[in-house]
């Protein structure tokens, strides 16, 4: 089953470094080998079902606001990431949400991330304000660091069990995954000429 | 040049008139294009013949310079791409394979408006039906190329992994199912949209020539200005100007046919920022900061721009149209919604709020005087009015419309 997720957040909240540190397990402000950060795929098991995530990691710039119905077209799951010393980029995920909600509806899974835990004496965004938000708007809840790799693999996991679910609910169990315009297709059958049958008895 | 003291008598018709107007070039490329696949055919699916190679030969030397101007890079060094090719292209000559193929192709072919009927819908401003249409062919059209690319992967991929494990292809990496569906993918694409190709260009050209027409506009203002005014940090900015992603753009799409090269070369373009950004920015122990969307959307903007694509409009409907299913969630989707991203940034771009507000009254006007006329047009109440000889306006359609390349 593959499954699309999109990355989304303000400017240097960390989206790509926790698509980085999740999917190569790598984090370094500079490294050596990965140069392609901004769309990756990971293979998972999620229960009895292989998955294939497919990340793409989004340009969070305001000036680049208006693009963001382009990439979450189709999309299974939504990150959406904040930095916990960074209040705006706070309002920003709930700007998002109202977003996605408003175009994707609600079938697309959301989960929410505070990254940068590790920076917990720096916090502007206040804790109790995140969660009650999060309740309202019926998405999880995860704090994370890709600096320490905290949190991840239970976001990403969590994200992809109930995107499963919804694909499954929606599809039936033997859905292959065919993504965006795939799934509508009907299927080309190619019949063999059929033999004509001999007639039987008659008269002539 | 100067006309002629005495200039050839005017023919009433007859054979002169035959010379002198012979067959429209598209209607002339598709008789050509029709005769090629029947000799392919020949040679792929009869019996071989002493002169079998000699006109294998033939239509190799023949085809071989469209296939040469390709520059960007191929799609592999080796010779197995070209093996699994011929091994899904004779396959889809088989006799009921062929036949589903030609009658699909037709019934789509008659289904797609013809020349006076788009010149009908062009004279009353119908672009939005235009397009309408040109989404509901492109579907149709996306949709058979994946059904039967995946029916001819799964009857045949046992065969095509065995003819990668041969000898002659030994060393080399295979990819697996990637690399088969591609292959077939390639040769559905042959045998379904090239033969619709013409007639479906005309048409997506034609309801998305206002768009074509605003980027190309952006395109021009935007050329002039630097990275710098883009927005691309000072330690992402590239000393070449980001020139070999856009060649590859240019080149990738401008000389290919088929769309999975045009999102090949989409994708190879990604790939050359990544490769320049590494060449010209890695510090003294090889590392570099990793480019991740917030930097590479700046840079792919600006190597599209610099790619000087014509019609990138009508060129981002049809790669839409057919990048379905997996693909469209995969990397090939998302750099293709990465290039959409680029264009539509670039439309924004150029403009100022007031020009916007300007052009987007306009338009407005425009439609509205579209719709006045065909509600006037509707009730009877009024004539139709042809303004000049309606051959000439069909000409003058046509010489105008193109074709993507």
């Amino acid at each position: 089953m593959r499954l699309k997720v999109v990355l989304l957040g303000e400017g240097r909240v960390g989206k790509t470094s926790i698509l980085l540190r999740y999917v190569r397990d790598e984090f370094a402000e500079k490294q050596q080998s990965t140069l392609q950060a901004s769309y990756l795929d990971k293979r998972i098991s999620v229960g009895a079902t292989n998955a294939q995530l497919s990340v793409w990691d989004t340009a969070g710039q305001e000036r680049f606001h208006a693009l963001g119905p382009i990439y979450y077209r189709d999309a299974d799951g939504a990150l959406l990431v904040y930095d916990i010393t960074d209040a705006e980029s706070f309002s920003k995920v709930q700007k998002w949400i109202k977003e996605l909600r408003k175009i994707v509806g609600t079938e697309i899974t959301i989960v929410i991330a505070g990254n940068k835990v590790d920076l917990e004496r720096n916090r502007q965004v206040d804790e109790a304000q995140v969660f009650e938000y999060c309740k309202s708007v019926g998405a999880k809840h995860f704090y994370t660091s890709a600096k320490q790799n905290v949190g991840l693999s239970e976001c990403f996991n969590d994200l992809a069990k109930n995107m499963v679910e919804k694909k499954k609910a929606k599809f039936g169990d033997g859905v292959a995954g065919l993504g965006g315009k795939g799934g509508k297709k009907q299927k080309l059958v190619v019949l063999d000429d059929v033999e004509p049958t001999a007639k039987k008895g008659g008269c002539c | 040049p100067p006309p002629s003291p005495n200039p050839p008598p005017q023919s009433s018709g007859g054979l002169f008139s035959t010379f002198s107007r012979p067959p429209p070039v598209a209607d002339r490329a598709q008789a050509l294009d029709r005769w090629l696949r029947k000799l392919a055919r020949l040679v792929y699916a009869s019996a071989l013949h002493e002169k079998s190679r000699e006109v294998l030969l033939l239509l190799i030397i023949f085809l071989k310079p469209l296939e040469s101007r390709v520059e960007f890079p191929p799609i592999d060094p080796g010779c197995l791409p070209a093996a699994l090719e011929t091994y899904a292209c004779r396959v889809l000559v088989l006799p009921v394979l062929d036949l589903l193929i030609s009658q699909f192709v037709a019934a789509l072919a008659a289904s797609l408006p013809n020349n006076p009927q788009l010149v009908d819908y062009v004279k009353r401003q119908e672009r939005g039906a235009l397009k309408e249409i040109a989404d509901e062919h492109m579907g149709k059209l996306a949709g058979f190329a994946d059904q039967l690319s995946a029916m001819v992967v799964e009857g045949c991929k046992a065969d095509m992994e065995a003819l990668a494990g041969r000898a002659e292809f030994e060393g080399r990496g295979w990819n697996g199912e990637e690399e088969v569906q591609r292959a077939v993918q390639r040769v559905v694409e042959m045998e379904v949209y090239v033969p619709l190709r013409s007639l479906l260009s005309r048409v997506i050209v034609n309801a998305y020539r206002r768009d074509d027409a605003l980027v190309h506009d952006r395109m021009a203002r935007l050329l002039p200005r630097d990275q710098a005014w883009f927005n691309i940090p000072e330690g992402f900015r590239s000393p070449s100007g980001w020139s070999a992603a856009a060649g590859i753009l240019k080149a990738g799409i401008g000389a290919s046919t088929l769309p999975s090269d045009k999102l090949r070369a989409i994708v190879a373009c990604a790939r050359e920022i990544m490769r320049t950004y590494k060449e010209e920015h890695e510090g003294e122990e090889g590392d570099t900061i990793p480019l991740g969307a917030d930097d590479f959307l700046p840079v792919f903007i600006y190597a599209v721009l610099r790619s000087d694509l014509g019609r990138a409009a009508s060129l981002l409907a049809l790669l839409s149209g057919f990048c379905s299913g997996n693909r469209r969630i995969g990397e090939t989707g998302y750099y293709l919604a990465t290039f959409e991203a680029a264009v539509e940034h670039i439309k924004m771009m150029g403009e100022t709020d007031e020009e916007r507000e300007v052009r987007e009254a306009a338009e407005a006007k425009e439609d509205e005087e579209a719709e006045q006329a065909r509600r006037a047009d509707r009730d009877g109440q009024q004539e139709q009015q042809q303004d000049g000889d309606p051959g000439k306006q069909l000409e003058a359609l046509l010489a105008g419309s193109g074709f993507l390349s």
